[in-house]
């Protein structure tokens, strides 16, 4: 019983001390050790994608080790990382609006809203889900409704802030794209040169073949035969797939070579100074 | 590079030499090897491209990066902040974990950030990820405190908005139309808020310039800011603003993989074209395998 809480206390304990002793090295050991985990971390997925697999389970296997096996725990960690560095992120917001507050800069009743939100919705999920967690009484009804009839949408305060208040400023901030879309197109484009003509002709191809108003338009061409192409649902499918997506392909074939040469360079540390200190 | 390649392939011919002779049964099957080979060739070959070019630049070989309209202006946009004396804002992207594409827009990041410090100006940086924000906070008090001004790294400065992607987006919105900056960086990866952050940048006349590796973002970018960088051209920021050599050697590793792929395709347009036009199984079923050096399709 007592295990558990043990065992974490000591993890803690010796992450603490670690931390310490990390502290106060040297700059020259720092590096190293940022190194050399670096490096053994990557080596890890490398060795991984690159031993030949057994072939009845397609896995990496060395030594006896199923690495691919190990490998979705290993990715279990960066998890963990992000679960702690989650705390990190409120500290920054209580912080920052906690400062505004402080300072009764403008708009800081923007901020005790959040604190407000926050602090609601903080509360009622802990509520409504404690039982779940950590067993213990059933929270009221008003904090989570039990009543079958009400599965699909719970009279109860939670649902309200999420489902009723969240979800539907989710969907206005979404919504504004379409207006945003209509002033962006309008001020952007202008036909001034030859490229820009020929992109107009081809986004209205592209927007007709979608709809079926557009689609009417080249309705008596026959669907079969040698004019079909001009069909402008034809000519859309042809222009999506013939010409824009090899064009998507090719910068796609950009975007993972650039990839493969980032994660090569932070794998094998040769992006130093790019972040912290200068590259020697 | 030429020692380096050599020494690479003669590595793998021997491991994979000694597999045949010594290693189990599969390893004698030529359907296990092409299994083996297809995607894990390509990465391999890529890999020791890109190390070997680096090399090369790092020992005093000559490269050249071309002009990139939207990197050029990075300096031109931070002096027009100044002159203002408006703050920029840095959004780096909405990505889910710190991941290459963050710590790119991080890396792009810190340059404008070390430019900013030079001329006094406010950088606000907006991130939706909580691990990003960490690194970012740690790396820009640092760029400070090595430009001398330690004093003037104001930690309310970099600010983790949110992990939900709208509620970010109107945060980011809110901090560049209360804040009224002049100019507006947007790099990383992005999705449906990009236009939502663009046009924030455009209702209080920022001069913006995007950067991100989304192709679904790249068209809202191009209308709604002044320069967008497309692609591999993300990747080839830092490479851009730096010279570094190592960074610029990588940038030309990857062009000489893009002609690796480049021969590959045209070899493949001439042998599926022979293929169709004789209608030879045997020319179609070499492209078939040769397409699954990639792929790994049958």
């Amino acid at each position: 019983m007592l295990t558990f809480p043990i065992l974490v206390f000591a993890a803690l304990s010796v992450a603490l001390v670690a931390l310490a002793l990390l502290h106060q090295a040297p700059t020259r050991v720092k590096r190293a050790l940022t190194m050399a985990t670096t490096f053994l971390a990557g080596l890890f997925y490398v060795v991984e994608f690159f031993v030949p697999p057994d072939p009845a389970t397609s896995d990496a296997v060395v030594f006896g080790r199923n690495l691919t096996e190990m490998a979705a725990t290993v990715g279990q960690v960066t998890q963990v990382v992000a679960g702690f560095t989650f705390l990190l992120g409120i500290y920054n917001l209580v912080f920052v609006h906690g400062y505004v507050i402080r300072r009764r800069r403008e708009g800081w009743p923007n901020s005790v809203a959040f604190f407000i939100s926050f602090l609601a919705m903080v509360v009622f999920s802990f509520w409504r889900d404690w039982k779940t967690w950590f067993g213990g009484a059933n929270p009221p009804a008003w904090v989570r409704d039990p009543l079958p009839e009400h599965a699909a949408r719970p009279h109860d305060v939670y649902t309200l802030l999420f489902d009723g208040l969240y979800r539907n400023l989710e969907s206005t901030m979404f919504s504004i794209l379409a207006f945003y879309i209509v002033s962006a197109a309008y001020r952007a484009f202008r036909v001034r040169t030859g490229e820009a003509g020929v992109l107009m002709v081809v986004a209205i191809i592209l927007m007709l073949g979608q709809v079926p108003l557009g689609m009417a338009l080249t309705n008596w061409i026959p669907a079969s035969g040698q004019f079909a192409f001009f069909r402008v649902e034809t000519l859309s499918q042809f222009i999506l797939t013939a010409v824009n997506g090899p064009v998507q392909r090719a910068i796609g074939f950009g975007i993972g070579l650039g990839m493969l040469a980032m994660a090569l360079r932070i794998w094998l540390s040769l992006e130093r100074g790019t972040y912290f200190g200068q590259e020697e | 590079m030429g020692v380096v390649l050599l020494g690479t392939g003669l590595l793998f011919l021997l491991l994979g030499l000694g597999a045949y002779l010594w290693g189990p049964h599969q390893f004698r099957d030529p359907k296990y090897w092409s299994a083996f080979l297809a995607g894990r060739a390509t990465v391999g070959l890529f890999s020791v491209l890109i190390l070997g070019a680096i090399l090369h630049a790092r020992q005093g070989g000559p490269v050249y990066v071309r002009r990139i309209a939207g990197l050029t202006a990075i300096d031109e946009t931070v002096g027009r902040a100044t002159e203002m004396g408006r703050p920029i804002t840095f959004s780096l992207g909405l990505s889910q974990q710190l991941d290459i594409i963050a710590l790119q827009a991080l890396a792009v990041c810190l340059h404008v950030v070390r430019l900013a410090i030079r001329f006094g100006t406010r950088v606000i940086v907006t991130m939706r990820n909580a691990t990003v924000y960490a690194v970012a906070d740690e790396a820009i008090s640092e760029a400070y405190t090595a430009a001398g001004r330690p004093e003037s790294f104001n930690r309310a400065d970099v600010r983790f908005l949110s992990d939900r992607q709208f509620a970010y987006a109107s945060a980011a919105m809110g901090t560049i139309i209360r804040e009224k900056a002049a100019s507006n960086y947007m790099f990383g990866e992005f999705f449906a808020e990009a236009l939502i952050l663009a046009e924030a940048g455009n209702q209080v006349g920022a001069i913006q310039v995007a950067g991100t590796p989304s192709t679904t973002q790249v068209p809202f970018f191009i209308a709604s800011c002044d320069y967008t960088i497309i692609g591999e051209e993300f990747y080839g920021a830092t490479a851009y603003l730096t010279r570094e050599p190592t960074l610029c050697g990588s940038l030309m590793g990857q062009d000489r993989c893009k002609l690796v792929i480049l021969g590959c395709v045209l070899i493949g347009i001439l042998v599926a074209t022979a293929a169709a036009l004789t209608g030879h199984a045997g020319s179609v079923a070499w492209v078939k395998g040769f397409a699954g050096l990639f792929t790994g399709a049958k």
